[in-house]
């Protein structure tokens, strides 16, 4: 008798595990996404991956997804593309015939982007990618794609902004930008802009990648008188041009760099010289946006580092906006029909994300804001749109500091 | 023969019964397969018949993708006449460029090949027609997701079969013999009254053919390509490896090797995310210890298989 009251227990105690388990089996939204975890794409690559799971598990955390009344938790496949479209291409694939994702997470870099974006097209699954910025990604029409990072040819948009609203306001404006493709779009965008606003584009010139010197084009901003300087390349020719402009004492009213002014080693090697430098970003761990996951930034930013040992950057804030944007979406479609969800995701209003508020434009591409840095004190601030730093400007004179 | 028929055979069979047993990703990855064995035996072309090992075979790779990108969506063509074209083009740049750098040797042709990759690379980056360092895109093709998948694994399938028939022909012929002899003593080929500079061309133009083909049908099955990923030089070196492994200068080898090391590598990074590299590359080092002829000669020799095989090989090799 009592044996058999056991295995009564025991079965309706399995059947009910069991129903539980299944049930918990089914109830699960899979995002996938093949990124570079190898190759020479792998150390952005594993900021991605970082920030992903870590959003994931936050939504995970404040319970999921809500599908009809259904909670759902989201779960990440991951493969590795070896920082090679091809083997990327070939991965999207495997995760929307074999795996049977729901929706698709981008890789890392515009050139690896795009192949795997067209995968996606071919099948109708949606993609939001957070780590190709280039318009080659959102020119051709695919309805599939949606990408978080900011348009290149409006990095300066903010900087320029800035200007106008200085008083006496600048007029002539001098712009240096690198030969590669991402800064050849900063640079020709910045033109645009600055023409649109009324300034004079007294120099507009390209250098190629890595070079080191740039006397004569720092000669010719200060012959031609330009008050504003605006240079788009990386780090090392950041270092070198400011260096160079202090040996010239060339000293305009605002001097912007895109690279350089909010990373340590261009502090490091430039020390109180790189005081009063502008920067631009698309975001900084500065900013204060309120979230949905998190918060606000600080909050993200301080449970980021606690976590992974590093500050988080722009690639980080980008990854996290992409899942927040994926778990807003499919509650507002109240499905999981890949069609759906893609207009949900393209409907995206004015989103709170720690990344700051997402809008798509009808090409996918996230209308993007930047903001003005300042290094002040040997740290760098925020301080267009204000937040509670005081930009100084023009900048004081190389003797007079 | 007798071995030759039943390897065509072989490709044959299992290469038509693959796509109707599996999925679009199996297809996919089958594909891939087939444009490495293209490319593997391409290169066994002039790295293992004719003896000129050739680091810079990716860059007809690159040629042939590129040429039907411009041509598909600048030019408007259709896909048959831009794959035939860019086969073609690059087949005559590979003779072309053949009579100069083929009058080095050994190192230095090596040298030459991987410095041609590299400056056509930077051409194509630099063209306002390849649209530069950003990439371009070919039209979409306008059929159904499953026959489209189809529609390139054939294509690819076609290909290789037609490499191989044709490399079967030469190879038994006074071009192919042409061929052996100049890897064997290109001296006593040149005093024997063959015309090794013709002929060493023609190996390399035939060479660029193939691979300008594979490089024709991957562009189009990948919709987009970038200057850096179809003439980066790890291609190059994945194609020699093939064809080490499957076994240099026979018909099947570099075949054999590209199924197997495709599978080897997919299977690997499938199972251990990161760390697959390591142990991809010990297979490598490993194979090349023990069986330093390929995959192909433990089949043909296998009434020596045995522990007794792989250390007449360390000896031979004297590791």
């Amino acid at each position: 008798m009592f044996s058999r009251k056991l295995l009564l227990m025991l079965t309706s105690f399995l059947l009910v595990f069991a129903f539980s388990f299944s049930a918990y089996a089914e109830n699960v939204i899979k995002l996938g996404c093949a990124i570079s975890f190898t190759g020479s794409k792998s150390r952005t690559g594993k900021l991605y991956v970082d920030s992903y799971k870590f959003a994931v598990d936050k939504v995970n955390e404040m319970g999921g997804v809500n599908v009809n009344g259904k909670n759902y938790k989201f779960e990440l496949v991951f493969y590795d593309d070896k920082s090679d479209p091809t083997e990327s291409a070939r991965l999207v694939e495997k995760l929307i015939t074999v795996d049977k994702v729901d929706f698709l997470l981008g890789p890392y870099s515009s050139g690896i982007t795009i192949p795997s974006s067209i995968v996606a097209r071919r099948y109708r699954i949606p993609m939001i990618e957070g780590g190709g910025a280039s318009s080659k990604i959102f020119d051709k029409g695919n309805k599939y794609i949606f990408g978080t990072l900011p348009r290149a040819g409006d990095y300066f948009r903010s900087t320029l902004e800035f200007l106008t609203k200085q008083d006496p306001r600048p007029e002539k404006i001098a712009i240096l930008y690198a030969d590669d493709k991402f800064d050849v779009s900063v640079g020709e965008g910045a033109k645009a802009i600055a023409e649109e606003m009324g300034f004079e584009v007294v120099e507009f010139e390209k250098y190629s990648e890595g070079a080191s010197d740039f006397t004569s084009a720092i000669t010719k901003a200060k012959k031609a008188g330009a008050e504003a300087t605006l240079v788009a390349g990386h780090t090392e020719e950041a270092i070198n041009f400011i260096q160079q402009s202090k040996e010239l004492n060339y000293s305009p009213n605002l001097l912007a760099l895109t690279v350089g002014p909010s990373e340590a080693d261009f502090r490091k090697a430039l020390g109180k010289d790189a005081n009063y430098i502008y920067g631009v970003a698309s975001w900084s761990a500065e900013m204060n946006f309120e979230g949905t996951l998190f918060e606000d930034t600080q909050a993200f930013v301080k449970q980021f580092t606690d976590k992974f040992g590093y500050d988080p950057d722009y690639h980080n804030a980008s990854g996290v906006a992409d899942v927040a944007i994926y778990k807003d979406a499919v509650e507002r479609a109240n499905s999981l029909d890949p069609q759906k969800v893609r207009d949900a995701v393209a409907a995206t209003s004015g989103l709170k994300t720690i990344y700051g508020p997402v809008d798509f434009m009808d090409n996918g591409q996230i209308i993007g804001s930047s903001v003005v840095l300042q290094i002040l004190d040997g740290k760098v601030r925020q301080v267009y749109p204000a937040s509670g730093y005081d930009a100084v400007y023009p900048m004081p004179e190389w003797d007079k500091r | 023969m007798k071995g030759t028929l039943f390897g065509f055979a072989l490709i044959i069979i299992i290469g038509i019964f693959v796509p109707f047993t599996a999925g679009n990703f199996t297809i996919r990855l089958a594909t891939d397969i087939v444009i490495f064995a293209i490319l593997a035996s391409s290169w066994n072309i002039i790295g293992g018949y004719t003896g000129y090992a050739s680091f810079g075979n990716i860059v007809f790779f690159g040629v042939g993708a590129y040429a039907t990108a411009v041509l598909m969506s600048k030019a408007g063509l259709g896909f048959y006449p831009a794959l035939i074209l860019s086969g073609l083009i690059a087949c005559v740049y590979g003779f072309a460029i053949g009579f100069p750098i083929l009058r080095l040797k050994g190192h230095y042709f090596a040298i030459a090949t991987l410095g041609l990759a590299e400056a056509t690379k930077a051409l194509v980056q630099n063209l306002g027609l390849t649209e530069g360092n950003s990439g371009m895109y070919l039209p979409m093709p306008e059929m159904g997701i499953d026959a489209s998948y189809m529609f390139f694994y054939f294509n690819a399938l076609g290909i290789l079969l037609i490499l191989l028939i044709v490399m079967y022909f030469i190879l038994n012929s006074k071009l192919g013999y042409g061929f052996v002899a100049i890897r064997e003593d290109e001296d006593a080929a040149d005093s024997l009254g063959i015309n090794t500079t013709i002929f060493k061309s023609i190996s390399f133009g035939l060479s660029g053919l193939f691979t300008g083909m594979a490089g024709s049908v991957y562009a189009y099955q990948q919709g987009f390509i970038k200057p850096e990923p179809v003439f980066i030089v790890t291609k190059t070196v994945k194609m020699i490896v093939m064809a080490v492994f499957g076994g240099v200068g026979s018909l099947f080898g570099p075949v054999i090797g590209a199924v197997s090391i495709e599978l080897i590598s997919n299977y690997l990074s499938e199972h251990f995310l990161v760390i697959h590299t390591i142990f991809f590359g010990s297979i490598i080092i490993l194979a090349v210890i023990f069986a330093p002829k390929g995959i192909m000669d433990i089949i043909t020799a296998r009434k020596k298989l045995g522990l007794s095989y792989f250390l007449e090989n360390i000896r031979k090799n004297r590791v």
